[in-house]
């Protein structure tokens, strides 16, 4: 009933109305939009509206056009390319949350012999990696953290109305990547006699210590089954990734006999090893 | 620590006694009107209070409650998300959270090529070849991104959206770091001032929101030449050590001259100014609880917020009884 010809007026003036952007998105957007996809799908609809529209309505095609890019994941036009090197690293929570997100996405590996080319080729922002492309919708993000950080509150797994639950989330996230950055420490510009003495700090002190805080929060924790709430956040992405990509890599064999000592950690780790895979 | 009626404690800052990590996490909380203890500790206390804390390590925010936050970018986020400084579309904390790791990374290349001998052991070759190649490659890329960041914003007094985010406080603080520290100064400040013009507006835009904090306000004081009302707002700003400029007029210079300019709000001393900051505050007792509000001299507690009213009742010359009204309904 909505395009019957004796409700003329209350259509046109609908449509009008539509034409308004708003700032953030509401759910006369998400009504919109069910409706346009509607139109589009529908065939008979498609040729007897859908030119009317992007004719006499420019504003609203071009803002149904902006707003249908949002649910390119859901149509299943996401064509989302995570590029980094072919090892685990700091992107294998990327790709944890990319499959637990049902986004299927292009895995691209990029050798160490060809990095040095792609780096000035201006497609990097920050001529770092792993980067996250999506064409379709127009993104181009850099700097794992924050591409955590943009996924976890698109898709729900990042507390953000909880202030505490956020920090408790943020608390698992920050120290994991403290325990990153040190090791990368060891590879960046230092000087020789520097290195002795900072890899024994980093694996005699800092992360011994971590670890112990960390089980005493697991023991804490009464389900045992997610480190914070009752399903999976990007605490638990953090863990396992950073596990695959430092704890398991050959370059430091001292977290072997680091993780004896600390039963629970490894346990989790087993766990969900199996359940998060990509 | 149970909480005992009566007994209120503030939320605990504790760090270094510089800028640095703790920066943006004070200016956060000094905003939103949270009053704080800001401890600082000497560095050579460190080792004696490092022992009392979780993870070995500074920042650490100490709740009401007596539980210990730490890691400076989830206290940060934390404080954000509580008092309405996180931006909930993805796009804009991933701009945030993109803005401070940029910083950061920066930041420690910075204290790399830059830091003396204990902290950083290259000789001094690798050290100048690196902060040359930091000024002219590296950091120019990061800059870059940040300044392209401000540009592509809807409004480019904020760094994200159209308010203050987390992002604008942790940017005020690197800022300060880097201009409390010569060496930083030096190198950095006419780099940015000629090179990204606009991130340098932008800067000296969210540094005026702070001129109280960092004590730049040029407070004006009007009264008369006795102590009067005004003498308790004298007292407060002599306690905390604020300058202020004590402005006195006779009887006569005050009827005659300055009662009918149109300065004076209300026709009435005392009045407080501050041209930088906008503040034009008449009404005594209105004067004195906003700055003990925010140099933390107001009691927090109603027994003794009522008290004060009781101290203030006998000092008025006729009878203005709010006290009473307070009182009662029993």
């Amino acid at each position: 009933f909505f395009f019957s010809s004796r409700r003329r007026h209350t259509r046109q003036r609908s449509v009008s109305w539509a034409r308004r952007c708003v700032q953030e998105t509401a759910i006369a957007d998400f009504y919109l939009m069910g409706i346009y996809a509607n139109v589009l799908n529908h065939p008979d609809w498609k040729t007897m509206f859908g030119d009317r529209i992007e004719k006499k309505y420019p504003v609203l095609h071009a803002y149904a056009e902006k707003r249908m890019k949002d649910f390119n994941l859901y149509y299943g036009k996401c064509k989302t390319k995570l590029y980094y090197f072919d090892m685990p690293g700091r992107a294998e929570m990327i790709r944890i949350t990319l499959k637990q997100m049902h986004n299927p996405f292009e895995d691209i590996r990029i050798k160490y012999e060809d990095w040095p080319k792609e780096k000035v080729s201006g497609k990097f922002e920050l001529q770092q990696l792993p980067i996250l492309e999506c064409e379709a919708c127009g993104i181009n993000v850099c700097q794992a953290d924050a591409i955590m950080h943009r996924l976890g509150i698109r898709y729900g797994y990042l507390p953000i109305s909880n202030p505490e639950k956020l920090y408790k989330v943020l608390w698992w996230c920050n120290t994991w990547k403290d325990i990153m950055e040190g090791c990368a420490k060891l590879f960046g510009p230092i000087s020789e006699g520097k290195k002795v003495q900072t890899r024994a700090d980093l694996f005699e002190k800092t992360v011994p210590l971590y670890f112990a805080r960390m089980e005493e929060r697991l023991k804490l924790n009464k389900a045992q089954s997610f480190l914070v709430g009752k399903s999976y956040t990007n605490a638990d992405f953090y863990f396992v990734g950073i596990w695959r990509g430092f704890i398991q890599n050959p370059m430091f064999p001292e977290f072997k006999e680091i993780t004896k000592k600390f039963p629970l950690l490894e346990q989790y780790f087993e766990v969900n090893n199996k359940l998060l895979q990509h | 620590q149970r909480r005992v009626h009566g007994d209120y404690c503030l939320m605990k800052l504790y760090y270094f006694d510089f800028p640095g990590r703790g920066e943006a996490i004070r200016l956060t909380l000094s905003h939103a009107g949270v009053p704080f203890e800001d401890v600082r500790i000497q560095f050579k206390d460190w080792l004696a209070t490092k022992a009392k804390l979780e993870l070995k390590q500074m920042p650490v925010l100490e709740l009401e409650g007596g539980k210990q936050l730490t890691q400076s970018y989830a206290i940060l986020e934390y404080l954000g998300c509580k008092y309405g400084y996180l931006p909930t579309n993805h796009d804009e904390i991933y701009r945030c959270i993109f803005i401070m790791n940029t910083i950061e990374d920066v930041f420690q290349k910075a204290i790399i090529y830059g830091s003396p001998p204990p902290v950083s052991t290259l000789d001094e070759k690798t050290k100048e070849e690196g902060m040359k190649k930091l000024i002219e490659t590296d950091g120019k890329l990061y800059l870059n991104a940040i300044e392209r960041k401000l540009i592509e914003n809807v409004s480019q007094d904020f760094i994200v959206g159209r308010k203050h985010t987390i992002a604008d406080f942790y940017l005020v603080g690197v800022f300060i770091h880097m201009m409390h520290t010569p060496k930083w100064k030096e190198l950095f400040a006419s780099h940015i001032a000629s090179g990204y013009p606009l991130l340098q507006s932008y800067i000296e835009k969210r540094l005026t929101d702070f001129n109280e904090y960092y004590k730049k306000c040029d407070y004006k004081l009007y009264y008369f030449v006795t102590p009067g009302r005004a003498e308790m707002t004298r007292i407060l700003f002599r306690h905390c050590k604020i300058p202020f400029g004590d402005i006195r007029f006779t009887p006569d210079q005050w009827m005659k001259e300055e009662k009918k300019t149109g300065k004076y709000e209300l026709e009435q001393l005392p009045v407080l100014k501050c041209e930088p900051s906008g503040i034009n505050y008449s009404q005594s007792d209105a004067i004195i609880q906003t700055l003990g509000l925010k140099h933390g001299l107001l009691p927090v507690n109603k027994p003794e917020k009522l008290s004060l009213i009781h101290i203030s009742e006998p000092t008025r010359r006729y009878a203005i009884s709010y006290a009473v009204f307070c009182l009662k309904k029993k």
